[in-house]
């Protein structure tokens, strides 16, 4: 009889010639050796050599076989196609043609039955959980919807704003989808993950796990595959304006606060103010654009936000008729 | 087959405890139900894999990964080469089905295949002679042999004791560029030690372990 405790043992090299005699004898049965490798495995998982990270390693593994796995579909829809054009070329077309004007009218009318949606007002911020269990942040002034009867099988959402994502990895390894207007798609698996998208551009910063973002460019469609610590930004042309390593932790820092300038021109908040406010902003010197702010703001109202504002750059921050004024003192 | 494997194994069970009343405590202990269990899993994963391949490869990886990296890196002693070695082998367990054709369990395969590759792996590295009936590691059909086994495990022996019997600085240098994946100039950095001296340190290490793997053939 040959015990765990003694095969254990053998693989430290605890063992002696008799021992491993007894063991090469017991190998003999296939089930015994089935039996080897299963406690072999169990001891590497009591007495590591290291501890790969699993999760990454999982999602680069799934995108393999997705792309193997799309290559073999497409030649099957080649072959597909061939078929059926030579059997049935007219029926076909008119079936096409009739089933696509009723579609599309399907869609008209029940999309808006069919599509969860979610806007946040300006100033407002969302905790949201997905049916799926992937958790989300959806920031001030943003949109986000998805397909109430197939999220479940297709777990497809589309952005407009800015959302902060913690998808979930499911049983089945579907992947996840993230839609918006600027026609850039982030597919993952399971990640954490930023992401902006308005009509200035889009900006994506991975903190954990693999990202594959496909945009188009004109008319050329892109891939890029981002790598934990790496943020991308498009221009409102998709154009790849930026590619920089940021550090993840900072990730965890916005969560809590809303507002997290790193060495940012105060002409940004151009951008920002009438995102999240709605307000429209005048800065009266170009001198004063160029300074740039760092660190992390809480600017959940608005009001706190000028406030602090006001406090660390020592100048005069207003609200006046629907606008935002800063002038030198 | 599967029916009068488990029916020995039965019998020399109950042997067991009629001639060795120590074996009995050994039972309780280590409780064969344990073989049980893992049939359960390999039926779960047998059944998973005629649904849906995925689902199936990925319920293996979050099983085996880990465990399997570490044991690749017994061998290889460098983390990258290890899951490179590991990688492989999954994404080839995926695009040649090799998960239709084995009979042995997936751990058995697995590990079987990366220890196979492992080798290979050594011997292209070491340029040491390779062992003919070892190469066609992946396509591996025929039941493995217990010296085969054996003989793995006493090359992990050695390469262990190769690399714990360098001298000190040696083998922390070896490990700090292999294991770790510095580059010379980094270690050389680090250890206030010249380029020169690491070049060396690292070349006396693959030969003390090159001729460990010679040693035996």
């Amino acid at each position: 009889m040959i015990t765990k405790g003694l095969l254990f043992e053998y693989f430290a090299g605890n063992s002696t010639a008799l021992q491993r005699r007894m063991i090469e004898t017991w190998l003999e049965n296939e089930k015994s050796r089935n039996q080897y490798y299963e406690w072999l495995a169990e001891w590497e998982q009591v007495y590591p050599q290291y501890l790969p990270n699993v999760e990454i390693k999982l999602g680069e593994y799934l995108f393999q076989m997705d792309e193997s796995n799309n290559s073999k579909i497409s030649v099957a829809y080649k072959s597909n196609k061939k078929v059926s054009s030579q059997r049935f070329p007219k029926i076909g077309y008119a079936a096409g043609i009739i089933l696509f004007i009723s579609f599309s009218f399907y869609l008209l009318t029940f999309t808006n039955l069919l599509n969860k949606k979610i806007t946040t007002n300006f100033g407002e911020i969302k905790e949201i959980t997905l049916p799926d269990g992937s958790e989300l942040t959806l920031y001030s002034n943003s949109r986000l919807s998805w397909n109430r009867l197939n999220f479940k099988n297709r777990r497809i959402v589309q952005l407009d704003g800015e959302a902060n994502f913690k998808i979930k990895h499911n049983a089945k390894a579907t992947k996840f989808k993230v839609q918006s207007k600027n026609e850039v798609t982030i597919v993952v698996y399971g990640t954490e993950f930023r992401f902006f998208t308005r009509k200035r551009g889009s900006k994506i910063e991975l903190n954990k796990g693999l990202i594959k973002l496909h945009y188009k460019e004109g008319e050329n469609k892109k891939t890029i595959a981002l790598t934990p610590g790496e943020s991308i930004s498009l221009n409102n042309k998709n154009k790849l304006t930026q590619r920089i390593k940021f550090n993840p932790l900072r990730n965890i820092e916005i969560k809590k606060h809303r507002f997290v300038f790193d060495n940012t021109p105060l002409s940004e908040l151009k951008n920002l103010i009438p995102e999240n406010f709605g307000l429209g902003i005048v800065i009266k010197d170009k001198e004063i654009e160029k300074l740039t702010l760092s660190g992390t703001y809480t600017g959940n109202s608005l009001n706190d936000l000028i406030n602090s504002l006001s406090a660390v750059t020592g100048l005069n921050i207003y609200k006046h008729h629907g606008r935002i004024y800063i002038v030198p003192y | 087959m599967d029916q009068e494997n488990s029916q020995n194994i039965k019998t020399t069970e109950k042997e067991g405890l009629i001639n060795h009343p120590s074996s009995l405590v050994f039972i309780e202990k280590f409780p064969l139900k344990n073989s049980d269990e893992i049939d359960e899993f390999e039926i779960l994963i047998r059944k998973k894999f005629e649904v849906d391949p995925t689902e199936g490869c990925t319920l293996l990886f979050r099983k085996y990964y880990a465990g399997l990296c570490s044991h690749a890196v017994r061998f290889v002693y460098s983390k990258e080469i290890a899951e490179d070695i590991v990688g492989d082998l999954f994404l080839d367990f995926w695009k040649n089905q090799r998960f239709e054709k084995i009979k042995v369990s997936y751990g058995a395969y697995l590990f079987r295949t990366v220890r196979n590759r492992c080798l290979n792996h050594i011997k292209s590295n070491l340029n040491a002679p390779s062992k003919n009936s070892l190469n066609d590691s992946d396509e591996i059909q025929e039941p493995e042999l217990p010296e085969d086994i054996i003989y793995m495990d006493e090359l992990l022996q050695r390469i262990n004791f190769a690399v714990n019997d360098l001298p000190p600085v040696c083998r922390k240098v070896f490990l700090l560029n292999r294991f770790e994946g510095k580059k010379q100039k980094e270690i050389a950095q680090e250890l206030g030690l010249s380029l020169r001296t690491i070049e060396a340190h690292i070349y006396k290490a693959l030969q003390l372990l090159k001729s460990t793997l010679k040693e035996k053939e």
